[in-house]
């Protein structure tokens, strides 16, 4: 197992070296948007890799678990019709990027709107809704090395596991992220595969719970239930879209056809998730020692599958988190060196962001260490915050006027509604708490259009297309 | 494709076949070889979402001219 684990780690340091080659001396595009020379492929690995990171492997069977299929509702709801959104928004954000010449989401709010304290409030928002990302991926982590079993302080081999994140942005920042990320998701689709197969074959075996009352468990609907479901899918789906890793995703594709082609495929890719609901109602129908939800992957995969198989399916899991960690590094370190502190010259950005990654990854790894949360309620969490972004978004790609002013105001109040809601866990009939604050954003920022526009401007929507 | 037709079949059909869809589905005692109705159809919206965008990409967005904009990374490029 652990000589298994070992030479797929290998070979992902060999793959991001690889992705140096031709790019020895990079800029800070290239570092952090690879200059926006990604073709669909590379695009497609890079933005689908959000899709499958720890979150899924590991959250996704522990939500089933834990929560049922009301769950399973606003999960795969949201991030399917995050693709569909995405076909048509994201193309539109790569417009914005390349006019503006951004690297970062908060670039393109100061370009569009001229507004420094509209960037410095976007990018503020988004590294406190980031921190805990990072966290989740550690999270994962710490899972992947639990089943690993090594004599080692789980402490420093999470430590370890940052210094490996820290390398593959060292070697070639968002580049060697698109490499490990291929290999990643081969490893991942074989993993889910290998797993659920194998755990087919031993349905019946040792079975505690009849199949159809293992699916009952998780299928009696709640009001409370379906309208959490029906606003978390609205929320998140559109917010998927404005995550500031996903904006810098869209900005390396070479072109908007390049974001259309990769965005028609990408949901076909989720056709893992009902491999990974059936692992998930084998353990429901075959209790085991359960520790956390998050562990019934693991747990599952440990149980049935030989060692140097269980070794894969661990390397693949922890590829999982540590792409998707590269790639909230890399977003965390541009929106600190462009956005925070700005004047930097190229090589300044490039230092800045590799001091800023690593005080994150130790943030992150010290955060893990004291927290136990379901890895799916950090990502709700998340998006609570990113999700205000959208009017400012829409703003930007479709308004002909709006003012920062608004904007600001409407993400403070968001913000600050959203996470009251969820803090002191105020009635709202079981929505969304992001949802709620999304329309109080929204709410705001109509007003301000309605009674003080502000200039005008042209929306990207309405930029004539340069061939 | 009209630009109404792409509207509908890349968003509308994908939105109104996941919610309010499911959750209504959710409500069926109804189960085909044991799975509960509701999520055997969120795991048909899969291909069905990508579906529709096919039907976008191949009836209307290919035959768009490809955009390619040169940018400058320091100041943004001309509109």
């Amino acid at each position: 197992m652990t000589i298994a684990f070992l030479a797929v780690i290998a070979l992902s340091l060999l793959l991001a070296l690889l992705s140096k080659r031709g790019h020895l001396h990079q800029k800070a595009e290239d570092f952090f948007v690879a200059s926006g020379q990604f073709n669909t492929v590379l695009f497609f690995f890079l933005a689908v890799g959000e899709t499958y990171s720890i979150a899924t492997i590991f959250g996704y069977p522990g939500g089933v678990y834990a929560s049922g299929t009301g769950f399973v509702t606003w999960f795969l709801g949201y991030i399917l019709l995050a693709f569909v959104v995405g076909y048509f928004l994201n193309p539109l954000i790569w417009r914005a990027g390349r006019v503006y010449g951004a690297v970062t989401m908060p670039d393109l709010f100061r370009r569009h709107f001229g507004s420094r304290a509209l960037e410095i409030v976007v990018t503020g928002t988004a590294l406190i809704f980031l921190v805990p990302l990072g966290m989740q991926q550690f999270l994962g982590l710490q899972i992947v090395l639990k089943v690993l079993d090594w004599s080692i302080s789980p402490l420093l081999l999470t430590c370890l596991a940052g210094v490996l994140a820290f390398t593959y942005i060292a070697i070639s920042g968002i580049r060697a992220s698109a490499y490990v990320a291929v290999l990643k998701d081969i490893l991942l689709i074989l993993a889910i595969l290998l797993t659920t197969l194998v755990a087919l074959d031993h349905w019946g075996v040792g079975a505690a719970l009849h199949p159809t009352a293992a699916w009952k468990h998780a299928m009696t609907p709640t009001l409370k239930g379906d309208v959490f479901s029906i606003t978390t899918v609205l929320a998140q789906s559109v917010g998927f879209c404005i995550v500031p890793q996903t904006c810098a995703y869209v900005f390396t594709a070479r072109s908007a056809s390049a974001v259309r082609r990769a965005q028609v495929t990408m949901p076909l890719y989720m056709l893992m998730f009902p491999f990974l609901t059936i692992v998930a109602y084998f353990a429901l129908m075959h209790p085991t020692q359960v520790g956390s939800p998050n562990e019934v992957f693991p747990l599952v995969a440990q149980a049935l599958l030989p060692a140097p198989l269980v070794g894969l399916v661990m390397a693949g899991a922890a590829l999982s988190a540590l792409v998707v960690l590269t790639g909230i590094c890399l977003a965390i370190g541009s929106l600190v060196s462009r956005n925070l502190v700005p004047g930097l010259n190229d090589n300044q950005q490039r230092q800045w962001s590799q001091v800023i990654i690593a005080f994150y990854l130790l943030l992150s790894i010290g955060g893990a260490a004291t927290s136990s949360q379901l890895l799916v309620t950090i990502n709700n969490l998340f998006y609570f915050g990113i999700a205000q972004f959208l009017p400012g978004m829409l703003g930007i790609l479709f308004a002909r006027r709006m003012r920062p002013s608004a904007i600001i105001a409407g993400i403070a109040a968001g913000d600050i509604v959203a996470i009251t809601i969820y803090e002191f866990a105020l009635p709202v009939g079981g929505a969304n708490a992001g949802f709620i604050g999304l329309i109080v954003n929204f709410a705001i920022v109509l007003a301000a259009l309605r009674f003080s526009p502000g200039e005008e401007r042209r929306p990207v929507a309405a930029i004539t297309q340069r061939q | 494709m009209s630009p109404f037709a792409r509207t509908t079949i890349g968003i509308a059909v994908p939105f109104l076949s996941v919610i309010p869809t499911v959750p209504l589905l959710g409500r069926l005692d109804i189960s085909v070889f044991g799975v509960p109705l509701a999520l055997l159809w969120l795991f048909c919206c899969i291909p069905l979402a990508s579906a529709c965008l096919a039907i976008c990409w191949f009836g209307h967005d290919r035959d768009l001219p490809d955009e390619h904009i040169d940018t400058d990374y320091d100041t943004g490029a001309a509109p």
